[in-house]
């Protein structure tokens, strides 16, 4: 049994005189915060400091996210992972806009990244809607990008395809209610970005997958139409890591 | 009629640096997508033509695929 273990949960009553062990372990159960990991380190072993043992939680102001909060195994300082994705950015798309643009979404927190979009209409009727990647502005050249079309229409299995070099394809477009969900495999390393994911119209629906061959860490991400603009719906960024 | 581009929620008109590179992308998209057009309307073209040569859908799907 660990020094941090315990046996009981003490309850204390009115009037009740406590030993110094008693208050030391009340005190011992909190979860301590400090504003570093060097304030953290420090906080232990000391003269009249608790000495450090696994099971010990804390809370670092400066860090982010679910990382601040941290756990001690015996031998080193580890964060807690959320798991799951986790929302990084979302918009909302406006009436008529040719391009929708993520600044600084692909960072080195997460390994890959989840893109879930749908437009409500579309201008043209028959276009692809791309996702290229950037940083700052949107990087247009070394994709090889491929859709295909598995139910066209819906309930028959007949196929069609798609492949474009500017861009992952993200959907396709018939100017209707449109959806598409893609991930992205390591866009902000310094190698080249795998993209693969499925979308779906009122008409029909399919697959997708990519990559982009540069050996660019991306920090930004471009949605646009190959021709005509969007309208309505939604494009949310979510990470995760594997 | 102006090219909207909306960032991080914000919505402006692009300027003319940005709708170049667009239409600079934009046309090789195009051509890509027209491209497989092609493509897509001869594989019809053909599978229409195995069909009226008399071979069964199943036929054709073993033939040549979904």
């Amino acid at each position: 049994m660990g020094a941090n273990a315990q046996t009981t949960v003490p309850t204390f009553t009115t009037n009740q005189v406590l030993t110094a062990n008693q208050m030391n372990q009340s005190a011992r159960t909190g979860v301590p915060v400090f504003a570093n990991t060097t304030d953290r380190d420090a906080a232990f072993g000391g003269s009249g400091e608790k000495t450090l043992a696994e099971g010990q939680l804390c809370y670092v102001e400066n860090l982010t996210g679910v990382a601040q909060i941290q756990y001690y195994d015996g031998a080193a300082w580890l964060s807690l992972s959320a798991g799951g994705l986790a929302l990084i950015s979302t918009q909302t798309i406006g009436t008529g806009v040719t391009a929708v643009n993520f600044t600084n979404v692909f960072s080195s927190t997460y390994a890959a990244y989840r893109i879930m979009y749908y437009h409500t209409s579309s201008s043209s009727t028959n276009t692809a809607v791309l996702a290229q990647l950037g940083t700052g502005t949107a990087t247009t050249t070394n994709y090889n990008s491929y859709l295909y079309t598995a139910y066209n229409p819906w309930g028959t299995s007949s196929a069609a395809s798609q492949a474009v070099t500017t861009g992952f394809i993200l959907s396709y477009s018939d100017g209707t209610t449109n959806y598409g969900s893609m991930d992205l495999v390591a866009p902000n390393l310094a190698r080249p970005t795998y993209a693969g994911g499925h979308y779906c119209t009122p008409a029909n629906g399919g697959f997708t997958s990519g990559r982009q061959t540069d050996n660019t860490q991306f920090t930004s991400l471009h949605v646009s139409a190959a021709t005509g603009t969007l309208t309505g719906g939604a494009i949310s960024v979510y990470g995760y890591n594997v | 009629m102006s090219n909207k581009i909306q960032i991080d929620g914000e919505i402006r008109d692009m300027n003319a640096k940005e709708i170049l590179a667009l239409e600079e992308w934009r046309e090789r998209a195009q051509s890509d997508i027209a491209a497989n057009e092609t493509k897509n309307a001869n594989r019809a073209s053909a599978l229409a033509k195995l069909e009226a040569l008399g071979l069964t859908p199943a036929e054709i799907t073993a033939l040549v695929g979904a």
